[in-house]
């Protein structure tokens, strides 16, 4: 697991910030008067799964040259997905407001960077 | 016969090729690299040196031979290879097209390089030819993974990433295989994507 507490709090900011970033782009293209069925979240989810998706591998790239390649690239991808989705399953159930979302946002990028760390100490070392 | 595509696109990407991987991946990475390299003996080939990131990790007083498909990221390379304190030389040459002889390397290094070889399994078979019996394939590479969701990202990331720099989700162990290399250790870097493969000839 990555201990420099330069890349640590790297990882922290970049996955926080694309996740919040995701979850209040999710927030304000997603209209809050959407019904609240089934259907409809699964269309908030996917539009938030792309939404996320984009700017995780957007920040992935603004971040990168600071704070690592794959090592950063992978979990700000998954925040910025994650937060999305969650956002756009959230959004037409509850009415989100944009700082219910960064804030939303940003607990998902801080579990999917320990989400990564744990399966960083997991997968880690010689293959046999 | 000399890949114009890919070399354009690399040539394209050295402008900013330092800017992108020169601060956080290659601090990131520094420690993990010196190590691999630090096993470096004899007559070395080090495939795709870029604009030669690797240089500074490189142990000293060694002969290596440092090959690129992109001039323009050679001319870059060009002053640390200078600067290294042992023999280096750079040449511009295609890895599927070496013009070097037959068991000509004790070793081959490669560092993020077989993740954008357009062939990797024929690059990887010229590696063979020119290595000797019983030489070592040394690498560090990034490669697809196996671990959900982190499998799917990749392969959803690889259209985007290779029409511009890598590929992101190649199996590169296997790749290695494919060309009739021993697979002798595979370490995991980062998660089962960023890794060390050691291999013999």
């Amino acid at each position: 697991m990555e201990r420099r507490v330069y890349f640590i709090l790297g990882d922290l900011l970049a996955c926080a910030v694309i996740a919040a970033a995701a979850g209040l782009l999710t927030q304000s293209l997603i209209p809050v008067d959407w019904a609240a069925a089934p259907i409809v979240i699964l269309i908030g989810m996917l539009i938030g799964l792309l939404i996320g998706l984009f700017a995780g591998i957007f920040g992935g790239f603004l971040f990168a040259p600071f704070f690592g390649a794959m090592e950063l690239i992978l979990p700000v991808t998954l925040s910025g997905t994650a937060g999305g989705m969650l956002t756009g399953m959230l959004h037409p159930l509850a009415g989100l407001t944009p700082g219910e979302a960064i804030q939303g946002g940003i607990l998902v990028g801080i579990l999917c960077l320990v989400f990564t760390y744990l399966l960083q100490t997991i997968l880690h070392g010689e293959v046999k | 016969m000399k890949d114009l595509k890919t070399q354009e696109k690399w040539d394209s990407a050295a402008a900013i090729f330092d800017l992108m991987g020169g601060f956080g991946p290659e601090r990131r990475w520094r420690a993990r690299k010196t190590r691999l390299f630090s096993q470096m003996e004899g007559k070395v080939l080090f495939v795709a040196v870029g604009t030669g990131l690797d240089i500074s990790s490189f142990p000293s007083g060694k002969n290596i031979v440092g090959i690129d498909i992109s001039p323009k990221m050679l001319e870059k390379a060009k002053p640390r290879a200078d600067a290294y304190p042992g023999e280096m030389t750079l040449r511009v040459m295609d890895v599927h097209d070496m013009d070097f002889p037959n068991a000509f390397f004790d070793q081959v290094y490669t560092s993020c390089a077989f993740c954008s070889v357009p062939d990797p399994v024929r690059g990887l078979s010229a590696l063979l030819r020119v290595l000797k019996p019983g030489g070592e394939l040394k690498m560090f590479e990034h490669t697809g993974s196996r671990c959900f969701p982190f499998s799917l990202m990749l392969n959803v990331m690889n259209p985007l990433f290779r029409s511009f720099g890598p590929e992101t989700n190649r199996d590169t162990v296997a790749n290695v295989r494919a060309a009739g290399f021993q697979v002798r250790k595979v370490t995991n870097i980062f998660l089962d994507v960023v890794k060390t493969i050691e291999a013999e000839a």
